[in-house]
């Protein structure tokens, strides 16, 4: 869906590149998540995937077919969600959604309505409240919804549960699987490294410009974690202090001390110890995501 | 092409809502109604020489100011960024502005006419008011979307101004010189006299190429204002 070989491209009047000869590939019905810092080259590379910026250098196609080639009917094919809102805020929602429609096509070529889609987002209700009086976190799923407009084959999302409570982000998470399940390809931008580790099949590190690493989440949590499992166990009253036990995976069903802890009642928890994402990211960048 | 044409005017459909809900037509057609007042206290005589200018200089302000608000509006709300990702061309989104502000200007402009002239060529003034009010937009957006700062915009439209209004005098008959073909104002004002005054046909119909041309320049300068100034510097 995505191809991308050694792609560079320098703003006009810059002397050193933005994007430094990344590559990378991305498979039809794969979420693909791209986490960097501010300011590492996240928006570059996206605006150029997108078609906005040109005049690169390196290999970089779109739906089969060099980037180059596309022009504005592009934008039939990719939806797009920003991080910040950008609605007219005296329009109501739905009056937004069906101004964006007009430029795919007349209502009925369209394979969702507008409606339909606020209806999947929870923006049913007070169709006729304006959009500037909404907050942020509704505006964001309007944001959302016009994205999925013209049902794209492949969608760019920007932080797209920023400013969203537990339960409209699961809302706006779930949709992400289930357009990946329909065979949709996602293009996921952001900094949320809990979004990123539920919804991605990969992701990739991106630091001034460079690719540092590209993997599935779960192996590189593997791989850059310990090889063990904590145990809490509370063997005084409640309110005590609990113990903490390590013990090593390896040969870990015949560790009498585990197999003899298991064996009081008194274990609270079990964890297995590998990286969380951004301990990864840390690691592997020496860079936070601010 | 059929399908370009459909897209426009859908598009189109919806500036018109967005202008009448953001009150845009509601202050140009205020704009109107005053200038039909001050210009109906006025004696004939003194109507047939300024009625030109004054809709030369209404049209001219509407043109630029609206679509400069139309501008920081879109900027401000970040709705222009989300249109640089919709299957419609950077032309097919400025010409419907201008389109649609032109027609602003047409009702505002029909006001005016109707409350203080009776000897108009409605057939010469619609085209010279359309193409005159769409120049003006269009150098309007040419400076504005340059600039994401209102001031420095401000001033620097002031400096255009002057030389787009140097053509007056022309009018007025205190200066004349044949380089003031190369400001677009000059055919403007007298494709508008044309429509209130005697004028060979093929002359009226000279200023109106000349229009045109402007128009077709100051608007292929526009899409690559778009793309340098907006798409470019999408927020993402």
């Amino acid at each position: 869906m995505i191809d991308v070989q050694d792609l560079c491209y320098a703003y006009h009047g810059q002397d050193e590149d933005t994007i430094r000869g990344i590559s990378f590939s991305i498979a039809a019905g794969e979420i693909f998540g791209f986490l960097g810092p501010s300011g590492s080259g996240k928006s570059t590379t996206q605006k150029l995937l997108i078609g906005l910026l040109r005049n690169y250098q390196g290999k970089l196609q779109i739906m089969d077919r060099d980037a180059h080639t596309w022009d504005h009917r592009l934008y039939q094919h990719i939806g797009v969600g920003f991080e910040l809102p950008n609605h007219f805020s005296k329009l109501t929602r739905l009056e937004n959604l069906q101004l964006f429609a007009s430029f795919y096509g007349a209502g009925a070529e369209l394979p969702h309505s507008p409606s339909e889609l606020l209806e999947r987002v929870g923006l049913q209700d007070a169709a006729k409240q304006r959009v500037g009086e909404y907050s942020k976190g509704m505006k964001m799923r309007l944001n959302f919804a016009r994205a999925l407009l013209n049902n794209p084959s492949l969608l760019f999302l920007d932080e797209p549960t920023a400013g969203l409570d537990p339960v409209n982000a699961k809302i706006i998470k779930d949709i992400i699987r289930d357009q990946q399940q329909q065979g949709k390809t996602v293009f996921l931008t952001t900094h949320n490294m809990h979004d990123a580790d539920e919804l991605c099949n990969r992701v990739a590190f991106i630091v001034e410009g460079e690719l540092s690493l590209i993997d599935e989440p779960a192996v590189l949590k593997l791989r850059h974690g310990q090889q063990s499992v904590e145990v809490i166990a509370r063997p005084g009253e409640e309110y005590t202090q609990p113990d903490v036990h390590c013990f090593e995976l390896d040969q870990l069903g015949s560790n009498q001390q585990f197999i003899d802890l298991l064996n009081s009642n008194t274990v609270e928890s079990i964890h297995s110890q590998e990286a969380t994402l951004e301990e990864v990211f840390i690691k592997t960048t020496g860079a936070r995501l601010t | 092409m059929m399908q370009s044409m459909a897209q426009a005017a859908r598009i189109l459909l919806w500036d018109f809502r967005l202008q009448y809900r953001y009150y845009f037509w509601t202050i140009a057609l205020v704009v109107g109604a005053m200038w039909s007042g001050v210009l109906f206290a006025l004696p004939e005589d003194i109507i047939s020489i300024w009625l030109s200018m004054v809709i030369f200089a209404d049209l001219s302000t509407i043109g630029v100011m609206f679509i400069t608000g139309i501008l920081y509006l879109e900027r401000r709300q970040g709705t222009i960024y989300a249109t640089a990702v919709m299957p419609a061309s950077a032309g097919t989104w400025l010409s419907t502005k201008l389109f649609s502000l032109s027609l602003l200007c047409l009702a505002c402009v029909i006001i005016i006419v109707l409350f203080t002239s009776n000897s108009v060529n409605w057939f010469r003034l619609i085209p010279a008011v359309v193409l005159t009010a769409a120049t003006f937009a269009s150098v309007g957006f040419l400076v504005a979307v340059q600039f994401d700062k209102l001031l420095n915009y401000f001033f620097t439209i002031a400096l255009v101004f002057i030389p787009l209004n140097l053509p007056a005098l022309d009018y007025f008959g205190i200066f004349s010189n044949e380089a003031m073909w190369l400001i677009p104002s000059e055919a403007a004002i007298w494709a508008l006299a044309g429509s209130f005054q005697e004028m060979e046909t093929s002359r009226f119909l000279g200023y109106l190429v000349l229009l045109i041309l402007w128009l077709a320049v100051t608007h292929w300068l526009g899409i690559r204002a778009f793309r340098k100034f907006i798409a470019t510097r999408q927020q993402l």
